[in-house]
């Protein structure tokens, strides 16, 4: 598989971009918000926007330098690009918009391989359709068959899947594992859907406001953000600031909003900012029966298997996920709000959500992340 | 009813649309795209043919091109040839006053096309002659339709710039409209209202029959 490599500057407006990463292979995720700059750096990449500066190589080849005012015409970049909107040839019939990158190819062979592509993609049967006559999911596959047919080096996706339904995601998501399998192309997609980068991805590109937020392997960037803002967008939906009020042996605890929460040991000094993040999917949260609500659960310190004492305020049920918001609360006065994302059979059910109710919320040292410093202004705890 | 003059008519009319779709298609589409100061003054000097009298027309021809001026000049001495005088000079005349009609529909239809398509083809590895003939004539195709069929419509009644540059000579640079006027002009009311009648049906025909392609084309699709 080719590695692209790229590093370089570009505007659109009063918009900048400052795009470095690198993809070694298999599939990498730009992931941000909407306004990040991600289609703008698929654009630099393939050709249809022209960067300022820097420099973009792929597999060893330079596509683009700017300082030997060196840049490959798009149609000579070996790459594949499936559009948002999947831009197919409206005036062509499937089979060719399939065939319409295989003009130097021999009529037999294109035809062939027309065939395999829609063996692969599943979509025999709709050779002579027009574009109009497809479905979303359908129009997606024809999309990246076309991308695929002359066996590009590099395919570039741009929110692949955001206009199909759930159970089409799934699908394409399996074939688009299966057809990179078999191909052996590297691919970048952008979206700004965690779930979709993460299933999608070996190798994840966190990306804000025009700047590379983090990147890395998809497990450790997902599961260690390098910074609040990256956790942000990374899905982690709790992000407070604390102070260290101690640090010893193997473990350090902070201080929020006067709840005390547990961490691993961190190497931060005591009395010293942080911000805290905490994935809401791994807090566990139940409500408390009467005899518990009436005994001592006063201290925020509370005994192994004792959670936080907690409120709860509103309660999104999602059918099988439910989004609880809880608000933590030390002696007589209200802590922190956390966001907890619980499934059917786990802490929520009807009954226990009365506000009257006590809950109480257990924070797994291993689930709190630690960042020196506070949470910036721009990115408050949603 | 002059038959040299229905047959000529067709000749220039014909003729003159060629050349309009050669010349006008890649400059229609090249104003489509081209972002560079003045280009609102070439798109109104474009249509600016379609608004002054044709006689004006003419007579900018003729000092242009006339045997007194340098380019007819220099086409009389090097390829013994004038267009004064000359069916040549008729298809001047029919595509300096036609030709604005095909370009201005056509750029029209060629900024209507998303330019995602043609960005498409690109990533797709075509070069921009093969994008531009698979993808940007296709997706504009009823506009150059429409606009080809007006200027072929505009160039057969062509009047006032081709009686100014070639005059009215029987057999030689006689079209139909200025037949129709010398019948009139010599009292033959029947032979003008014939051919009137004629070029008013076959304009017609060429409307309809366009239109009826534009609609049956294997290029057209439902939004």
């Amino acid at each position: 598989m080719a590695a692209l490599s790229a590093d370089f500057q570009a505007t659109a407006g009063s918009f900048h971009l400052q795009a470095a990463f690198h993809v070694p292979g298999g599939t990498a995720a730009i992931l941000g918000p909407s306004g990040a700059g991600k289609t703008l750096t698929l654009r630099s990449v393939a050709g249809l926007a022209r960067p300022v500066s820097g420099t973009i190589a792929l597999g060893g080849r330079t596509l683009f330098d700017a300082k030997h005012s060196l840049s490959v015409a798009t149609n000579h970049r070996r790459l594949g690009y499936v559009f948002q909107e999947y831009a197919l040839f409206p005036h062509l019939r499937v089979w060719e918009n399939l065939v319409y990158p295989l003009a130097a190819w021999p009529k037999q062979k294109a035809k062939e391989r027309a065939s395999q592509l829609l063996g692969l993609l599943r979509l025999q049967g709709l050779e002579e359709r027009r574009p109009t006559e497809l479905s979303a999911g359908q129009k997606q596959r024809v999309a990246l068959g076309r991308a695929l047919a002359a066996s590009p080096q590099l395919l570039l996706l741009d929110e692949p899947f955001s206009a199909l339904d759930t159970p089409i995601r799934a699908s394409l998501t399996e074939q688009f594992r299966e057809l990179q399998a078999q191909m052996g192309f590297t691919a970048l997609l952008v979206t700004h859907d965690v779930a979709e980068a993460y299933s999608l991805s070996s190798h994840l590109i966190v990306m804000e406001q025009g700047r590379v937020l983090q990147q890395g392997e998809r497990a450790s960037v997902y599961h260690q953000p390098a910074n609040p803002e990256a956790a942000r967008l990374l899905g982690v939906q709790n992000i407070m600031t604390g102070t260290v009020v101690a640090n010893e042996g193997h473990e350090t605890v902070i201080d929020v909003d006067g709840v005390r929460l547990r961490t691993l040991s961190s190497g931060l000094r005591r009395g010293e900012r942080v911000a805290v993040g905490i994935r809401a999917e791994e807090i566990v949260a139940q409500p408390v029966g009467a005899a518990i609500v009436n005994g001592d659960n006063r201290a925020t310190d509370r005994a192994p298997g004792g959670g936080l004492p907690a409120r709860l305020e509103q309660v999104i049920d999602r059918g099988s996920r439910q989004r609880l918001l809880l608000r933590l609360r030390v002696d007589d006065h209200e802590g922190p709000r956390v966001v907890v994302e619980a499934t059917g059979s786990r802490g929520y059910h009807e009954g226990g959500a009365s506000a009257s109710v006590e809950w109480t919320v257990d924070i797994p040292a291993t689930a709190v992340h630690l960042w020196p410093g506070v949470v910036h202004p721009a990115s408050p705890p949603s | 009813m002059e038959l040299a003059a229905l047959r000529l008519t067709f000749q220039v009319a014909l003729t003159s649309t060629a050349l309009a779709v050669a010349v006008g298609l890649p400059f229609a589409w090249w104003l489509a795209r081209a972002r560079f100061p003045g280009r609102d003054l070439l798109s109104a000097l474009v249509l600016l043919p379609m608004l002054l009298p044709p006689t004006v027309l003419g007579y900018f021809l003729l000092q242009m091109v006339g045997r007194e001026s340098a380019v007819g000049g220099l086409l009389e001495s090097v390829l013994g040839f004038s267009l004064v005088f000359h069916w040549s000079g008729a298809v001047l005349a029919a595509f300096v006053t036609s030709a604005p009609f095909l370009i201005r529909t056509a750029q029209a239809g060629f900024e209507s096309a998303d330019p995602v398509y043609t960005e498409a083809a690109r990533t797709l590895g075509r070069s921009e002659l093969a994008i531009f003939m698979t993808i940007t004539i296709p997706l504009a195709w009823k506009a150059i339709l429409a606009g080809t069929a007006m200027a072929l419509a505009r160039a057969a009644g062509e009047f006032g710039a081709t009686l100014m540059l070639v005059g009215n000579v029987p057999g030689r640079t006689q079209t139909l409209s200025t037949a129709i006027y010398d019948a009139v002009q010599a009292d033959r009311t029947g032979d003008a209202q014939i051919m009137a009648v004629t070029l008013a049906l076959v304009t017609l025909g060429l409307l309809v029959g366009i239109g009826t392609l534009a609609k049956g084309s294997t290029w057209s699709w439902r939004h």
